[in-house]
């Protein structure tokens, strides 16, 4: 097939295009010198020069709150609607760390109950990646397995050729099919400017080795190592809330005594409040308990349930934490305490 | 806007000045608008401003705050730690952008029954020239 | 720096104090907080112009609440927050041991260090430490008078709108808000067992991060910061998705100042204002 071009400017055009007619369209946008994927409206200020979004792609698939059903309570009974999940998706912004993230939670999500709200959008989505062009201290995607040109969990992956556009290479039906509906956008010619590509695998070192990690994790729970990992985290939820992986929420009813809705929330383990029982005792009363648990879940929980580390490497919860918390060091501390080869 | 709409009006009072105060213009069959809501309390210093947002998110056109005059507050000094929380939560709604014209803070007597009837009057006028109160409500509509 | 580490491991080996809540290295040449335990530990200890962390935050922590004596590295605003803990008795003035540092600024606005708005050591009147154990540094002697009202140019800015374009403004920025609580968690007097957002009997505060969600509870947090906040901006800086929570917070410092002439964390015998009165406090907006 021949090569077919998308620039920043028809992109921009298209999610507009898309949002107004029907569409879940999600992009980028620049808001007080920050870029988060939120999803577009007529004047969204679209911006694609970014080097990661703050926060991630989840939010299309599992936004911070949503309603999952209403009710009416009358002399009839109880009178519960669902909530239409019908709408087509298309997630464009995201980089490979992103679009890696879905298969991951789609096996959560996809377990023993099948969430319908994130399997359906799931279906309904189209994701669009952008190919890094930049990396930094936090990025760690090689040494989970990943790539800044990645593929993993997308339909579409976009490839810098130029200050203002991308090759497009279409990995999947979905994303074959969304290129050819909508082909009046893409374009068969772009002058390619030599600065690009700027990144490849090699420029993000590989820094650990996630089976030793795990070994380690499994063999020390009281560890006193985890004390000093954490020993400056204060217990906030911006590490989870902006990681394209972690997926807790929580149910809560916004009801008055005849009517209601029931929405769920995301919720965080690193919350002191996560783990409360009613009897007021927390099996994770300490701060680094709970951060314990954020690494714990990650790194070997998950892959006990589903032989794969739920975490990407993005390196987002490290840049949010206002503690400098970072999960790349405390992972090389582990990774270190477990010595050898 | 209809041509039938009626404000709703929430009015938080203490139980020892105001509300006598109220009932007073009751029995003494003053005339006062009925779109006031009059939900009683121990002291003015217990009216929380969060039952003022709360209030407005649930829908109220206009919210009054009434008490005992200061030196008259039957614990002696709630009306005058409630006059501080007022200061500043003043300062805070008016740089948020809520319209503080359908906030009344007053101080209002166990005799002074055809003051509170008279405020009643003035506010709900105010409240019917400026209309329904949709900002905080709108905010609930948004579904992601 | 030397003195600093010496002063510590003094400190740690000679069981003055249980731990250093102070700042070490990260690999990215930034300053993160660090608990010393150990007196061979202290050589990590650090202070540049990028510590802008607000250490007071540990002092009210569990695990920190529980040892018998606790040493901290502070800059002034660090002071300032010590100085509000111990006048609404959450720390004894005995348990701390202040190591202070005078300052000469850290991280200004758009620097690549930290999302800032608005720079909070142009208005410093604490580069030198006002409540110290030991005070280590050269003294600054650029400094806002103490007796200076402090006029914020963003604020003033700010309030030409219209009411409209306020209620505006806030609707987009507090929308953004995905209810992270880090700005609660980072402020050092936001250190309530149970925070009014943590509680659904009743529930105050939507528990939605939608723009109702988010317009409550910024505004119950800087309302109960009110006569508190001590103007170290830590919860703007934290804050991931940039919302400019130092309007509000200043709005209030401002109007504490102006309406009981009060600023929060200079005087250890002050009372926190909104827990006195005085009979002739203003009243001009009560009816
Ligand atoms: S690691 Fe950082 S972001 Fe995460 S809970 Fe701890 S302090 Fe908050
Ligand atoms: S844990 Fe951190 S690095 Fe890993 S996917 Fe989540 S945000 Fe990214
Ligand atoms: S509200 Fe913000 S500026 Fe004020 S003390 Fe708390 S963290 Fe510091
Ligand atoms: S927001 Fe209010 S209740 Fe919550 S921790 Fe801060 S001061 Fe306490
Ligand atoms: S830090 Fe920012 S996003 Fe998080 S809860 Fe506070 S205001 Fe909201």
């Amino acid at each position: 097939m021949a090569d077919v071009f998308l620039t920043h400017d028809k992109a921009r055009e298209l999610l507009i295009h898309l949002s107004a007619n029907g569409v879940e369209a999600f992009g980028p946008v620049e808001k007080d010198g920050i870029h988060i994927i939120e999803k577009i409206h007529e004047q969204s200020p679209i911006n694609f020069d970014y080097f990661i979004t703050t926060n991630s792609i989840k939010e299309a698939l599992f936004p911070r709150y949503e309603k999952i059903l209403s009710y009416k309570i009358s002399q009839e009974g109880v009178e519960v609607e669902d909530v239409p999940l019908d709408k087509s998706i298309v997630i464009m912004g995201g980089h490979p760390c992103d679009a890696a993230s879905i298969p991951l939670m789609e096996k959560l999500f996809g377990w023993d109950y099948k969430d319908k709200f994130f399997l359906k959008r799931r279906e309904n989505s189209v994701v669009i990646t952008l190919a890094c062009e930049e990396a930094d201290n936090d990025c760690f995607c090689t040494s989970l397995g990943y790539s800044p040109r990645g593929e993993v969990g997308s339909d579409i992956l976009l490839e810098r050729v130029s200050d203002n556009g991308w090759k497009v290479k279409t990995l999947t039906d979905k994303g074959k099919n969304f290129a050819k509906e909508y082909a009046d956008y893409f374009q068969s010619s772009l002058e390619a400017d030599k600065k690009y590509p700027k990144l490849a695998d090699k420029d993000v070192p590989v820094q650990f080795d996630p089976k030793k990690v795990k070994k380690w994790i499994d063999g020390h729970f009281e560890d006193s190592l985890w004390e000093k990992i954490a020993s400056n985290c204060w217990s906030c939820a911006a590490c989870t809330y902006v990681c394209p992986t972690c997926h807790c929420f929580d149910i809560t009813d916004d009801a008055t005594m005849w009517s209601g809705i029931r929405t769920k929330n995301w919720d965080a383990c690193t919350l002191p409040y996560f783990t409360l029982h009613a009897s007021m005792h927390n099996p994770r009363e300490e701060h680094f308990q709970r951060y314990r648990q954020r690494i714990n879940h990650k790194y070997s929980i998950y892959v006990n349930l589903f032989e794969a580390v739920s975490c990407t490497g993005c390196g987002r919860c490290s840049r949010a934490c206002g503690a400098r918390v970072n999960i790349l060091e405390a992972v090389k501390m582990i990774d270190n305490a477990a010595g050898g080869k | 806007m209809q041509d039938n709409w009626e404000p709703k009006i929430i009015a938080f009072v203490c139980n020892w000045c105001t509300y006598a105060g109220a009932d007073l213009a009751g029995t003494s069959r003053f005339k006062y608008a009925s779109n006031v809501r009059i939900i009683k309390t121990p002291c003015s210093g217990r009216i929380d401003p969060m039952f003022l947002v709360h209030t407005l998110e649930k829908g109220a056109d206009g919210v009054m705050i009434s008490g005992c005059h200061p030196n008259d507050c039957h614990y002696n000094e709630g009306n005058f730690n409630a006059r501080r929380k007022y200061m500043v939560m003043r300062a805070l709604l008016t740089q948020l952008g809520i319209d503080m014209e359908r906030i009344t803070i007053s101080w209002c007597s166990a005799s002074e029954g055809i003051k509170f009837a008279n405020l009643v009057n003035e506010v709900t006028e105010k409240i019917k020239k400026l209309g329904p109160y949709k900002d905080i409500v709108q905010l609930n509509k948004s579904e992601r | 720096m030397e003195q600093l580490i010496q002063k510590a491991k003094d400190l740690l080996s000679k069981k003055e104090v249980d731990a250093i809540i102070g700042y070490c290295a990260t690999g990215k040449d930034e300053a993160k907080p660090a608990l010393i335990y150990q007196a061979e530990d202290a050589g990590e200890l650090i202070f540049n112009d990028r510590c802008y962390n607000n250490l007071a935050v540990y002092l009210t922590r569990k695990d920190v609440k529980k040892l018998k004596k606790i040493g901290i590295v502070a800059k002034g605003c660090d002071i300032r927050a010590i100085v509000n803990l111990i006048i609404e008795n959450q720390i004894d003035r005995e348990k701390v041991y202040i190591i202070g540092m005078t300052c000469n600024g850290v991280v200004k606005p758009g620097s690549k260090y930290a999302s800032l708005k608005s720079g909070k050591c142009d208005v410093c009147k604490v580069r030198n430490p006002h409540l110290a154990d030991l005070v280590i540094g050269d003294k600054v002697t650029e400094q806002v008078p103490m007796d200076k009202k402090i006029k914020h140019a963003d604020l003033e800015e700010f309030e030409k709108k219209t009411r409209e374009e306020k209620w505006q403004f806030w609707v987009d920025q507090l929308s953004r808000c995905i209810r992270c609580n880090a700005c609660r968690q980072a402020c050092p007097m936001c250190y309530c067992n149970r925070c009014i957002v943590d509680y659904n009997t009743p529930q105050w505060i939507d528990t939605r991060s939608n723009p109702k969600g988010g317009m409550a509870w910024n505004l119950v947090r800087a309302y109960h910061l009110s006569g508190r906040c001590i103007d170290c901006s830590e919860c703007e800086r934290v804050c991931p998705v940039n919302i400019p929570l130092m309007l509000l917070n200043r709005t209030l410092q401002e109007e504490v100042q102006r309406s009981f002439d009060f600023e929060a964390g200079y005087d250890l015998e002050a009372c926190p204002p909104l827990t006195v009165f005085k009979k002739d406090d203003k009243e001009n907006f009560i009816r």
